[in-house]
């Protein structure tokens, strides 16, 4: 399946393969990879998330900081993203999971980094990703008993919900004024 | 009255927030108390989410640039920066010099705007009232400079893809080296009479201890991460644009309180005016734009951009499946994960350290809920 | 009040209502004595309150986002709205005017709904920002920005600009003025609470 998503996704500067080092360091346990525009993105499953991170953690050079998780819809999966640093420098890669989005669960990595907390939290209200293990998995961002999850690609905002609905005067003034004004009123005024 | 050792003592549950004059916006804060001393604080975040990373999939890409200031409002020049500089990653374009110089230039100029506002709300949540409206003076001084060249005072819009909107106007250079000159001596006037004020620095000092661990394991960057004593700074990290022939200094602190963070920002001001004087010599002339399509349809790939906003770092993540809108656009805030490890530092403080300690993490909310 | 039960009560309102011109203490001063001496006193007692509540406006700063930063700029050195006697405050009980400056959002309709039920009459509120006013850029596609505040509570005076530029923001204090010196007690007692119905009551400036 690798395969098949690197054509999808392929590169503005041409994905090129990963280098010897990170291919053994994590080959096992990845599903694909790539270097894109000089940083490198792995590609792995949600059995092999937690080892994968585990093992970059673990390096003499560790890739010890996690910045960023963000989650991405793909329309039949749903991919989470890791943005792992190495130490306070500029190197960085990328770990990927693919999700279905069926059944999309996923361990959490709370306990490797405080710093996964509110993101996982905030990926599952806005993909509906469940994350294995994390000790609170409420709402985040949205309010308390929001239906949906926003940030997937075919959701719609409920339109008749009063504080959200589009405005009748801009959307149709002809049927709130009662038509466009005749001739002799735009006259006269 | 006698104490009686019987009397028991409860915890008491606060709720600070969402609206509320010393939370920088809106912010709610779940406090639980005993007596004076905080057990647990707990941030409640979302009260200004406003859906920007749905609506960059809606709009095409250059649509979406105003938004960008929109997102974190006090540093509008850092998120076009951001963004643009993510686009044009994506399209395999590079801007002409002059605009990488006037784009470093504008960028630190926000900071210096941006600090501002962090040095006099800071004031006002220890108590001293004046030092906001001598921030707000000269931060008036900039925002005309920026309204001169982009005509809005607060969201400019100034970058676009490919360049800028127009070339300096003239009289700006002139008008910034004015400000430059006059800058120093307004920072050792704050300096005086915030830093050096006897009452503030009681309240700051040792209060809100931040260590590099856990500073690691939060993500805190930007100048809140310079406070704990680790020299991290994206634009000597991972250069970008002109940073590398720059020359500058990466302020830092040992100490991993609130003083040290507000020595950092209050230092990264003056280090500001130097980069800024080095932007004015060397500013080449020539043309501002480049050639761009159209329509920008970026062939499908992906880029994740960082820059150092005044807050930390900034992270675009930008996805491109090849048609004019953006596939996925994910901000990295650096005040969501600043904030994030604000219960850590709380641990211990007093009621009326809280304020003091929020302050000296210099969040925007719009940042923080995007 | 939670965010369902704001959604609900707005459901069910049955669209925009007048304001009913029930002036019962006005009435009662025309029928009950030497009809215009009465009338004449409470003009004078409303010119004294007017000019008092005109002269020093209390305003509870409710502000959001971007606009926030610029209604803190108008408050500070340049444009120091303390001139027109407004002094922000961050309590409603205190509050005359409410300058609601930014992005209204789902998670804080009923926030703002419960902070203007809590400030005493007369209440007034300024949509400060498109966004206070309509939702602004966020009006077509966000999920969680209320388009407008308007929906939320009765807003008096309305302020354009994406942020505006503090001259109208002056310019918005100045009208505000204007209307609190058309108000008169004969309007505002006996009414107490103002009720469900005016919940979308709009003034005219003179
Ligand atoms: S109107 Fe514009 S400036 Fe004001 S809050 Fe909305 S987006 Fe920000």
């Amino acid at each position: 399946m690798s395969e098949g998503q690197e054509q999808q996704i392929a590169s503005v500067s041409s994905p090129e393969p990963l280098s010897a080092e990170l291919q053994e360091i994590a080959g096992d346990l990845t599903t694909g990879g790539c270097v894109r525009a000089g940083r490198p993105e792995l590609l792995t499953t949600p059995e092999n998330l937690l080892p994968l991170l585990n093992r970059l953690h673990e390096l003499p050079e560790p890739y010890s900081r996690l910045t960023d998780l963000c989650g991405v819809d793909w329309g039949d999966r749903v991919q989470v993203v890791y943005a792992l640093c190495r130490g306070y420098g500029a190197e960085m890669v990328l770990v990927k999971v693919d999700l279905p989005r069926a059944q999309a669960e996923v361990p959490t990595v709370t306990g490797l980094w405080q710093l996964a907390f509110w993101p996982e939290r905030e990926v599952a209200e806005m993909f509906g990703v469940t994350f294995v293990g994390h000790p609170n998995c409420e709402h985040l961002l949205l309010p308390e008993g929001f239906v949906g999850y926003p940030l997937l690609k075919d959701y719609e905002y409920d339109r008749s919900n009063p504080l959200l609905s589009p405005d009748p005067l801009r959307e149709d003034p002809d049927a709130v004024l009662g038509g466009p004004p005749s001739e002799d009123e735009t006259g006269a005024s | 009255m006698t104490w009686d050792p019987t009397c028991v003592t409860e915890e008491l549950v606060v709720n600070m927030g969402p609206q509320h004059p010393s939370t920088h916006g809106v912010l709610r804060l779940i406090l639980r108390l005993d007596g004076e001393r905080v057990l647990e604080v707990r941030p409640d975040i979302g009260f200004l989410h406003s859906s920007l990373e749905k609506i960059a999939e809606r709009l095409d890409y250059r649509q979406y640039l105003p938004y960008t200031d929109r997102y974190d409002y006090l540093c509008a020049m850092a998120n076009e920066l951001a963004y643009v500089r993510a686009v044009e990653s994506l399209l395999g374009v590079e801007p002409t010099p002059r605009c990488q110089w006037i784009r470093v230039m504008m960028a630190e100029m926000n900071r210096i705007a941006s600090h501002l506002v962090y040095y006099g709300a800071l004031g006002m949540d220890t108590g001293a009232t004046t030092v906001f409206l001598y921030c707000f003076r000269e931060r008036e001084r900039i925002l005309q400079l920026f309204e001169d060249a982009s005509g809005q005072r607060l969201l400019y819009h100034y970058f676009r893809i490919g360049g800028l909107r127009n070339d300096l106007p003239p009289g700006f250079c002139e008008g910034l080296r004015s400000f430059l000159d006059e800058f120093p001596r307004r920072v050792a006037e704050y300096d005086a009479l915030l830093t050096r004020n006897r009452i503030f620095r009681s309240r700051t000092e040792g209060v809100g201890y931040l260590s590099p661990e856990a500073a690691l394991s939060y993500g805190v960057t930007g100048p809140t991460l310079r406070g704990s004593g680790v020299s991290y700074d994206l634009r000597r990290a991972a250069p970008y644009y002109v940073y590398p022939e720059l020359e500058f200094d990466v302020p830092t602190r040992p100490e991993g309180d609130v003083m040290a963070r507000h020595l950092v920002r209050q230092e990264e001001m003056l280090q500001s005016v130097h980069l800024l004087h080095q932007c004015l010599d060397r500013l080449p002339p020539g043309e501002i734009n480049v050639k761009v399509p159209r329509k920008l349809k970026p062939d499908p790939g992906e880029i994740y951009v960082r820059i150092e906003s005044p807050r930390g770092e900034l992270g675009v993540y930008l996805i491109s499946d090849g048609s004019e809108k953006p596939y996925r656009l994910h901000w990295r805030a650096p005040s969501f994960h600043n904030l994030q490890a604000y219960p850590e530092m709380c641990q211990g403080a007093y009621v009326a350290d809280l304020v003091a300690i929020l302050g000296s993490l210099d969040i925007i909310l719009g940042d923080v809920d995007r | 009040m939670g965010l369902r039960e704001l959604e609900d009560r707005l459901r069910q309102l049955p669209g925009n209502l007048p304001r009913a011109p029930e002036q019962p203490l006005r009435r009662w001063a025309q029928t009950h004595h030497e009809g215009g001496l009465s009338v004449a006193f409470i003009n004078v007692v409303d010119k004294v309150l007017d000019t008092g509540r005109a002269c020093s406006t209390w305003g509870l700063q409710f502000g959001l986002a971007c606009c926030a930063i610029e209604m803190m700029a108008v408050g500070a050195s340049r444009y120091d709205l303390d001139r027109f006697g407004v002094f922000f405050r961050g309590s409603p009980r205190q509050a005359d005017a409410m300058l609601v400056a930014g992005t209204l959002t789902l998670k804080m309709a009923d926030v703002l709904r419960r902070l203007y039920d809590q400030m005493p009459e007369p209440r007034y509120v300024i949509a400060v920002g498109n966004c206070a006013i309509s939702g602004g850029r966020f009006y077509h596609h966000a999920y969680s920005v209320v388009r407008g505040v308007d929906r939320v509570v009765p807003v008096d005076i309305y302020v354009p600009g994406c942020p505006p530029r503090p001259e109208s923001f002056i310019d918005a204090i100045r009208k505000l003025h204007q209307l609190m010196r058309r108000e008169s007690i004969a309007d505002t007692i006996g009414h107490g609470e103002r009720q469900h119905e005016d919940f979308f009551r709009k003034r005219e400036l003179p």
